[in-house]
Formats: structure tokens, C-alpha cells, sequence
């Protein structure tokens, strides 16, 4: 079972050429990253931060391996498909525990799938698939039915239509089996466990019990930028592991696949300026808007990313059907598209629209846009996976919300050849221009070494370690 | 308890007469502290000076009979299964002894084996444990008693050379070397799959499957730990990190049989084992790498000395000084003598492969190691522990990162060898001979 379009593991030390040595238990790695991780809950997390923590601090049931294969990680083999391709039967490896010392157990795992799929999930759509998922999403019912717990170590999971990629959902980060913490916050089964949250950072300590081995550092502190920080972070003297945009000093950088799109939306509440709207943002230089990017990053030509899609029609002249006022919302979080946004301006200004930028907090975001209550806006979308069906989904959910998310995921979950065209209608139906996809450079200290950059640009960090003082070559 | 002994005995004034004489009587002391008639089976080897046997026969044979001891000479012709000759002739015990004369030492190694059936498990009141061991060093002044014992046999060594030996399959973990019996040297190797027993060429003999892994989480860094030695009815021990279980095998038609089983999961374990004996130590649970706990005997109640973890460790064929090598976690490695004290200067950034081998039979084992570094290139060298800035000798590099070495005396001609495991960047292991023999190739 192979997952396409998934990057190989980029080792950012070459620990496999190291001389002599072999990997050594110990130390402490600071990570900096775009953002202070805010969410450890993997049903909540967005953004590359929060999902480098997760993959810190979770564990999913399968993995992607080092030539994109999906194996085994919690679960003791692949999954066994069933009715062609509509249930799973799934068997747990043993001796599993979480972070507090719980047996990880099979009825964890549904309650886990359970509480992902609920109303607080924005990554409910991940397993929308599963039978029963829709009515957990409403809040009708609290037990997901197609979810059957069969023994201790044994479950099967029935999808509401058949869907043979399934398995990659298991292997996303926001899958990750954990349960509620009686005090609040939820107890993953990760390599590192939480320890102490600061307002810049987060701390980790290795976690004995992790079903993958000992992490080889003892702790891990994982950081946000300086609120008034220089641009450029020095990799060294604030930290061992750099993964943002913008380069580092030091050693080369490793660029990461690129996983962050920025999509533009047009609301339907334009009238009849909407189209023309949309025409014009599509008309945009999109290579242009890439160079402005800090980040490596590339023009989008369609949600699926090859290139293949037809151009759009000629742009409307100037002022031809466009509004003469346009507020440009924006998400107010720390990667939101404040270049591509001033770009915007400045073109659109050239076409006699006046465009205003506003922004508002997550929350407020997202239920502008589900409720098209905005303009126009750039969205930012941080994709989990690289599966294409998975990808339309998450594009669907963060423009449109779980409904249209759920539809996009049926439709594409069952015939891969239809995939470009359910992608170009996404865009019809959502308004959707994609502008450009970008990614993060992983940057490393001399002597931290075996860390991977990994397929859905997360960081492989239980498998880094520190060469001793003063061993250089 | 098992116990080990050792002390040095000064040189008597006036020559070095009676030295034979007064390590058989201490070597008689430790081994029957409490005279009580009983008969003890008795064999002694000195491969290295053969005139040195029949003298140290004599006067050992004599020391026992002092002791309440009916002394059961065993011929060298019955090393193949010594401990069936010592209960087929009503021995209670075996008592094995290599005499060894280096530098201006004599140094006598003996080992108490109950002949009993079970090697682990002798807790019979009274019994004395199994492989104890009983050191004498004895200095020999070089006088005309010590002439009279003549000299070494050492043969001329030729150039110290790396040579390419054999290819296999897989990732190494381990790799030991020895005889499996007498006249018969052979590899093992610990892969992360199998155990694989291999002739002096690197020509697979046999293989088998590693016991079952443990439930619960892995170990990220797999390791293992493997030694040929003398461990009771096997000659070959051998523990992976995170398994079930090590085992102890025998070999004695080149089939590799498994004799019992070795604890895991923390307990001690052989890791390496040489002409000073066995060196016990325990893996971190749940990690590839070793507890700061050594011992010359299986001791269940030992602590670890400090926090530190080691790779690895190394035993000299031929002692001399430096009997064992132990690498720490920070590349520093320890040379320790035959108990277990430091003998020489700890070395910085040693590489994880690593022997210690009597090349060219100076009577001091030298250090065969490559590097720990960050850089992409390794190099093996060859270094004298007591001279560590003085490379005897330094193989071209190019042939991958070293990963394990062992030693013995591959080619027969009297002199250690080592073989040194490397891992090439297209994948499997490759394996090299570093011998000082002139002539040539393994036996």
C-alpha cells in the first residue's frame, strides 16, 4: 500500500555517513519554529507549528516510511481490507501505553476516532468517511457507529462508502490516539510528553514507553519567534533546529515539501462583481506572488498542483464588473498571507479597486467564511496529508466547512481518475483561486545529528542526537 | 557469588627462582581455601610457551595434593570436551588453567568449573559458582629461571595489512571471533535478523533466528552484544537489546545448537570475553546501549558504577596489560587491565568498531579502532594504548564506516588478528582481515 505523491525522509544530518559513531542517548534540542505551539490537541491542530508538536508528542496507527509507504506504528500490521474496500479490520501492536501509564487499548482508539470526529473538530473531515461520523459532527450521538471495538487490541472501522485510501487518514497527525485528561487537555502516547507550557514555548521530556523506542534527547524545547525578534533567528545561540521560512545561517538548508497553500476566496455576496472578482484574481501573476515569499515556495496552477489545468479567460478589463471597494479579510495568525495580501493590493489597485485588508482571529475566521460573511479572502490551508482525496477535503473544509469537506472527500475517495475534474469543480463551487504553495527550511546545528525532515513536513525528532562537545571532523 | 582474584607478587630477592613454584601454591590457595578431600580434574595449557606447561603441571599438581586434592591430569587431546572427561574420570571439579609468560610476567588464568550439567544454575550449597575465576599474576624476573622456561614462541610478524575477507548480507550488529573448538576459529556474527557462525574466510556455516522481540516499546537503537568464549557446554554468547532473551550456542560440528538461555531485559550478560576471562555487563532496558556495569562474573546483584552508557566493549585475546576495552557513550575509550582496573590513559573520540589484538606479538595488546567523527570518511588505525599518538598502521579509507571488529588468530600462525566489520554506503557488510601475518590468508 503506497501513498502517492508523498516525499521521501530528507535526513538534515547525514547520520548514515558518520564515521564510527552511532547514535548516543542524551541532551536537550530547542526547535524553533513559525509559532509557539498553542494546540497539543491533534483533533484541533493547524498550522506547521502545532503539527510538529503533534507529531512531538503523538502517535497514529500507521506512518509513512521513508519511500512513502504507509506502515505500521501503533497498529501491529496494515490494516486487513474488508467489502472491497468499505471496512478495516485493524489489530493494535501490544504493550502500548499512553504518556500517564494507560494501557493504550482498541476501545482508546474509537474513543479517539470518536472525539475527532466531533463538533469541536476543524479536522473532523479526516474521517468523515467513517460510517456514523456525520451524526457525531452534528452532536446527535456521541458514539461513532462505524467504529467497532471487536477485542482489546482489535477493531474494525466501517466506512459509509468505499474507500481504499482510507488507510492514509490513519497515518495524519490530527488521527493520533489520545484521551481526556481528567483535569483538562488530552494525553497522547507520543515520543515526548508535555511538561511545561511558557507564553514562547513549549517544553517535552522523552517518553520511556513510546511504542517507537526511547527518543534519543532528553528533552525537547519546542519555540516560537521573539515577539520582537529579528527577522533571522541565528541557528546556534537560540536554538539547535530551525524549521521556518526564511534561511539560516549555518548549515544548508533542507527545504520541506511544500505543504502550505494559500487559496483566494470570493464570496458569493459580490453578486454579480463576483465572477469578474474572481476572473481577476485568477489573471494574477501567481509566480509573482510566489517570489514574494520568504518561504521556498511555488506558483499554484490548480488545488491538485499539476499544472495541468486549463487558464482561466482573459481578465476583464479594468474596472470591468469588479467592485470599486473590496475588504480582503485575513486570518490573524502568525503565517498568514500579509505579502501576498499587500500584492494583492497594489494589483488590484492597477484595476481601479480599492482593496481594504482586515483580519480576525481563527474562530471568527473560519465562521465568516462558512457563513460567506467577507469579500474576498486568502486562506491559508496547512495540508495533513498529500493524498489528493485528503487534499481536496481540506481544502473544502477550511473554505467551506465540514459539509462540503464531507461531499469532496465521498466524491473523490472512490475513483482517482475523476480527481482533477472534482478538484476544478471545488474551485468552481467555492470560488477558489490557489495562488501558491509553500513550505518551511529546516536548518541544523553542527553536531545534532539523524534528524529527518518528514514526508508531511513535520520534523522526525525522537530520532535526533546530539555528537559531544567538541567532536567536530 | 562468583569471585575473582588477582594480585601481584614481588619478585624475590635474588633472582626470579620458585616463581613457577609460588603461583601454583597461591593459585592452589585461592582455588581450594578450605581443604576438604575431593577430586579435581586438572588441565593446563600455556599456547604461547609450551615448555611453561609441564613445569606449572608439576608444581600445581603438587600444590593441590597439599591441599586435600587427587589431582586428575587432563591431556590437551581432551580439550574438546573437557568437562565430559573430567565427570567421566568421577571429577567433582574442573579446574582450567592457561599459563601465559609476557614481558617480564607470568600470568596464570584459571577457571573452577563444577562439573555439573546445568552452567547457569548451580546454587547447590557449597558449590562453588560456575566459571569463576582464579588470577594469578606472578612476576618472572628475567633471570636464568626464567630463561630456563625459554622464551615466547613468537613468530616474525610481517607488515600489518587490511584485507578484504567477505561480504554478507543485512546490517551487522555484533561480530565476535574464536574458537568454537579446538583447532577451529570462527566469526559470528549478530545481524538484525539472524546470528550467523562463519568460517575464518567469512563463508557462512550456518544461521539461525533471533529469539522474539519483546512486547511493549522497541529499542530505537538496535544493538547487540556477542563474545566466543568459554561459557560452561557453549562457546558462543550472545544478547540483543530489546529481545526476549541472548543464548548461549555451541558449535562443535559447525551447527549452531543452542544451549540454554540467557536472561534479558537488564540482567548481566556476557559482552565480550578474551584471554583474561568473561566480562559481564547489562544493556540500558529498553536501549541499544550498556549500562556502566562490568564484572568479571555474573553477579545479579551488581549496581552500575556511574550513569554513563557504553557502546560497546572489547576483550584482548592475549592479555597483557590491557585486557579489555570498554567505549563510552561520549567516545572516550577505557583500557582496562585483566581486573578490571584502568591500564592505560583513556582515548578520545574512538570509533564504535574496536578491538584489541596481540598483531604482532609484542605481549601488549595494540588498539585497532577507527574514528568518531562527524565527517562522511572513516579510517582504521592501529595504535599502541600506552602510545596512542604512534598510528602503527592506518588503512586507506573509502571501504565505509567501521562497525564492529573482533579479534583472534584467524591465520594459525600464533599471532592475533582482527576482523573489522564495515558498512558500505550501497548496503550488507563487508568484512576485513588486519593481520600482521606475512603468509597470508585465514586458516
Amino acid at each position: 500500500m503506497r501513498s502517492r505523491a508523498l516525499l521521501a525522509l530528507a535526513l538534515l544530518a547525514p547520520c548514515a555517513a558518520l564515521a564510527g559513531v552511532r547514535p548516543r542517548y542524551g541532551g536537550e534540542l530547542r526547535v524553533l519554529l513559525p509559532a509557539a505551539p498553542a494546540e497539543l490537541d491533534p483533533a484541533r491542530v493547524r498550522g506547521a507549528a502545532e503539527l510538529v508538536a503533534a507529531r512531538a508528542t503523538g502517535a497514529t496507527l500507521l506512518e509513512v516510511d521513508e519511500e512513502g509507504a504507509l506502515r505500521p506504528a501503533l497498529l501491529e500490521e496494515l490494516p486487513a481490507i474488508e467489502e472491497g474496500g468499505r471496512a478495516f479490520r485493524l489489530r493494535l501492536a501490544p504493550g502500548l501505553s499512553f504518556h500517564d501509564g494507560e494501557p493504550l487499548t482498541a476501545a482508546r482508539v474509537a474513543e479517539s476516532l470518536t472525539r475527532l470526529a466531533g463538533p469541536s473538530s476543524p479536522n473532523a473531515f479526516l474521517v468523515a468517511s467513517i460510517a456514523g461520523a456525520r451524526a457525531v459532527h452534528e452532536g446527535r450521538t456521541a458514539t461513532l457507529a462505524g467504529v467497532e471495538v471487536l477485542s482489546e487490541r482489535e477493531l474494525r472501522i466501517v466506512l459509509a462508502y468505499p474507500f481504499p485510501g482510507f488507510p492514509a487518514v490513519l497515518a495524519t497527525l490530527p488521527t493520533a490516539i489520545v484521551h481526556p485528561r481528567p483535569e483538562g487537555g488530552v494525553c497522547g502516547a507520543g515520543p515526548f510528553r508535555p511538561v511545561e507550557r511558557r507564553p514562547r514555548s513549549l517544553r517535552l521530556e522523552a517518553f520511556d514507553g513510546y511504542f517507537g523506542g526511547r527518543p534519543f534527547a532528553d528533552a525537547l524545547e519546542l519555540l516560537g519567534p521573539e515577539p520582537h525578534g529579528g527577522a533571522r533567528p541565528s541557528l546556534g545561540g537560540e536554538a539547535e533546529v530551525v524549521l521556518r521560512p526564511e534561511p539560516q545561517r549555518g548549515r544548508p538548508p533542507t527545504e520541506g515539501p511544500l505543504l502550505g497553500l494559500v487559496l483566494a476566496l470570493v464570496s458569493p455576496r459580490l453578486g454579480p462583481a463576483a465572477e469578474p472578482t474572481r476572473a481577476a484574481l485568477a489573471a494574477l501573476d501567481r509566480a509573482d506572488l510566489a517570489r514574494l515569499v520568504r518561504a521556498p515556495a511555488r506558483p499554484l496552477a490548480s488545488l491538485l498542483g499539476a499544472g495541468s489545468r486549463p487558464p482561466d479567460g482573459a481578465a476583464p478589463g479594468p474596472g470591468e464588473g469588479l467592485p470599486a471597494r473590496l475588504r480582503l479579510l485575513l486570518p490573524d495568525v502568525p503565517d498568514a498571507p500579509r505579502a501576498a495580501a499587500a500584492r494583492l493590493q497594489v494589483k488590484l489597485y492597477d484595476r481601479g479597486v480599492r482593496v481594504a485588508l482586515e483580519s480576525a482571529a481563527s474562530a471568527e475566521f473560519a465562521e465568516r467564511l462558512y457563513g460567506g460573511a467577507y469579500d474576498a479572502a486568502l486562506v491559508p490551508v496547512w495540508l495533513v496529508s498529500r493524498e489528493p482525496a485528503l487534499v481536496l477535503s481540506e481544502v473544502a473544509a477550511a473554505a467551506g466547512g465540514y459539509e462540503r469537506a464531507s461531499r469532496a472527500l465521498a466524491e473523490a475517495a472512490s475513483d482517482g481518475a475523476r480527481l482533477p475534474a472534482l478538484a476544478a469543480a471545488l474551485e468552481s463551487d467555492l470560488a477558489v483561486v490557489p495562488l501558491y504553495a509553500s513550505g518551511l527550511r529546516a536548518s541544523v546545528r553542527e553536531g545534532v545529528e539523524g534528524l529527518g525532515l518528514l514526508p508531511d513536513g513535520t520534523l522526525d525528532l525522537a530520532a535526533a542526537w546530539l555528537m559531544p562537545a567538541g567532536s567536530g571532523p | 557469588m562468583l569471585l575473582v582474584l588477582s594480585f601481584l607478587l614481588a619478585a624475590a630477592p635474588g633472582g626470579g627462582d620458585g616463581a613457577v613454584e609460588r603461583a601454583a601454591e597461591e593459585l592452589s590457595l585461592k582455588a581450594v581455601p578450605d581443604p576438604a578431600p575431593a577430586r579435581l580434574a586438572l588441565l593446563v595449557s600455556a599456547p604461547d610457551c609450551a615448555p611453561l606447561r609441564e613445569p606449572f603441571l608439576t608444581a600445581l599438581s603438587g600444590a593441590l595434593a597439599r591441599r586435600a586434592q587427587t589431582v586428575v591430569p587432563l591431556s590437551g587431546a581432551e580439550e574438546d570436551d573437557v568437562e565430559g572427561a573430567a565427570r567421566a574420570r568421577g571429577a567433582d571439579a574442573l579446574l582450567r588453567v592457561r599459563v601465559t609468560l609476557s614481558a617480564e610476567e607470568l600470568t596464570v588464568l584459571a577457571e573452577w568449573v563444577p562439573t555439573r550439567e546445568n552452567f547457569f544454575l548451580q546454587h547447590a550449597v557449597g558449590a562453588r559458582p560456575a566459571g569463576a575465576r582464579l588470577l594469578t599474576v606472578v612476576a618472572a624476573p628475567d633471570d636464568a629461571a626464567r630463561a630456563l622456561l625459554g622464551p615466547p614462541a613468537r613468530p616474525r610478524p610481517g607488515p600489518i595489512v587490511l584485507r578484504p575477507l567477505a561480504e554478507l548480507g543485512g546490517r551487522l550488529l555484533a561480530l565476535a571471533a574464536g574458537p568454537t573448538r579446538p583447532g577451529a576459529v570462527r566469526l559470528f556474527a549478530v545481524t538484525t535478523t539472524a546470528v550467523l557462525l562463519l568460517d575464518a574466510h567469512g563463508a557462512l556455516l550456518d544461521e539461525r533466528g533471533l529469539p522474539p522481540r519483546v512486547e511493549g516499546p522497541r529499542v530505537r537503537d538496535v544493538a547487540a552484544v556477542a563474545a566466543v568464549g568459554e561459557f560452561g557446554a557453549g562457546r558462543i554468547a550472545y544478547a540483543v537489546a530489546g529481545r526476549a532473551e541472548g543464548e548461549i550456542l555451541a558449535a562443535p560440528d559447525d551447527r549452531l545448537t543452542r544451549v540454554e538461555g540467557l536472561p534479558g531485559l537488564g540482567a548481566t550478560l556476557p559482552i565480550a570475553a578474551g584471554g583474561a576471562g568473561i566480562l559481564f555487563g547489562a544493556f540500558v532496558p529498553g536501549r541499544g546501549v550498556l549500562e556502566d556495569l562490568l564484572a568479571l562474573e555474573k553477579d545479579p546483584a551488581a549496581r552500575p558504577a556511574s550513569g554513563r552508557e557504553l557502546f560497546g566493549a572489547a576483550a584482548a585475546p592475549h592479555p597483557g596489560r590491557a585486557a579489555f576495552a570498554v567505549l563510552d557513550c561520549d567516545y572516550t575509550l577505557r583500557i582496562l587491565g585483566p581486573t578490571l582496573g584502568p591500564a592505560f590513559p583513556d582515548l578520545p573520540m574512538v570509533g564504535v568498531g574496536f578491538a584489541l589484538a596481540d598483531l604482532e606479538g609484542g605481549g601488549e595488546p595494540l588498539l585497532i579502532a577507527s574514528e568518531a567523527s562527524s565527517g562522511p570518511r572513516d579510517r582504521l588505525r592501529v595504535l599502541a594504548p600506552g602510545a596512542p599518538e604512534t598510528v602503527l598502521f592506518e588503512a586507506e579509507p573509502g571501504y565505509g564506516p567501521v562497525v564492529a571488529a573482533a579479534s583472534a588468530d584467524l591465520t594459525g600462525d600464533g599471532l592475533d588478528d582482527v576482523v573489522v566489520a564495515t558498512s558500505p554506503p550501497e548496503g550488507g557488510t563487508r568484512l576485513w582481515l588486519v593481520t600482521a601475518d606475512a603468509s597470508g590468508d585465514p586458516r
